[in-house]
């Protein structure tokens, strides 16, 4: 779990984390949402994901929501959302950029 | 059934204990290299995770393992830092670390173990005397033992650390 320090860009998991806690969850809940969401190409040990959810409380971007019977839920902040938000418009760019890119690409292909 | 064996690679001892797990033995107790196990009705049931801990965070260690507990992960036994965690194979859990960044922690775990463990046996050979046994000391050739373990275990964790790494610079980029 480590997000890029220029670009500011989140790394996938961390996404998908954020993603997952609209609705509250707790572990097993996000681990399944990221496996479904992602079908299975982006799979989080439990260690890894411990680590990630102290990772994102500590930045105030997730926080406890309640506990149930002896599981936490989680849920995400206005911070949390924030910067999902961000990461979204991110990839938006990065997105248009490669569609027009490679489109082009194919179009040239095409017409030789 | 009690298996006496000593690990000093982490991931082997794993992968022996969910061996053991696939022709149904249930992993139950441990105290110092005796493992106990006892006989599963069916092959195969449960997964097993072996992590190292700093012994002197405790409290750190009690919410990790509830965390892991929540998600059906339960702490069969721990010895010196060492936990030992079973989960039903139904769950489809993969590994416990799948960041290298945690992997990495884990094994600097081990290496800081292994440092001490070479400081303390570099100690006793310097004291060492009796028993002896055809001549030769006793402590001074288990501990001599145990030390160049020790030396071989640090370039290994520290061998697996570089590759991790290097793995992380490449998705940098």
């Amino acid at each position: 779990m480590r997000d890029h320090e220029k670009g500011g860009a989140l790394t996938e998991v961390t996404f998908f984390i954020l993603l997952s806690l609209y609705t509250p969850r707790h572990g097993y809940g996000i681990l399944q949402f990221v496996e479904e969401e992602t079908r299975g190409r982006v799979i989080l040990g439990a260690g890894t994901l411990y680590g990630a959810l102290e990772a994102l409380v500590k930045k105030g971007w997730i926080s406890l929501f309640q506990m149930e019977k002896n599981k936490k839920l989680y849920v995400i902040t206005e911070t949390g959302k924030e910067a999902a938000n961000n990461e979204l418009a991110r990839l938006h760019t990065v997105f248009e950029t490669g569609k027009s890119i490679i489109s082009r690409e194919d179009l040239t292909d095409g017409e030789t | 059934m009690e298996k006496r064996r000593i690990f000093f690679d982490i991931d082997r001892e794993e992968t022996w204990l969910n061996q053991m797990a696939d022709q149904g033995y249930r992993l139950c107790g441990k105290s110092w290299w005796v493992y106990e196990f006892e006989k599963n009705e069916s092959d195969g049931t449960y997964r097993y995770y072996v992590d190292r801990q700093s012994i002197l965070k405790e409290r750190e260690n009690r919410a990790f393992c509830e965390f892991l507990g929540g998600m059906g992960i339960r702490l069969v036994t721990s010895q010196w830092g060492w936990h030992y965690f079973e989960t039903p194979r139904e769950n489809g859990f993969g590994a416990l670390y799948t960041d290298g960044t945690s992997r990495i922690r884990c094994y600097f775990r081990m290496i800081t173990f292994y440092v001490l463990l070479g400081i303390f046996c570099i100690g006793i050979i310097n004291g060492s005397s009796g028993p002896y046994l055809f001549n030769l000391s006793i402590p001074l050739i288990c501990n001599s033992v145990i030390l160049l373990a020790s030396a071989v275990m640090i370039f290994r964790y520290g061998k697996r650390i570089l590759w991790i790494k290097g793995q992380q610079k490449l998705k940098e980029i």
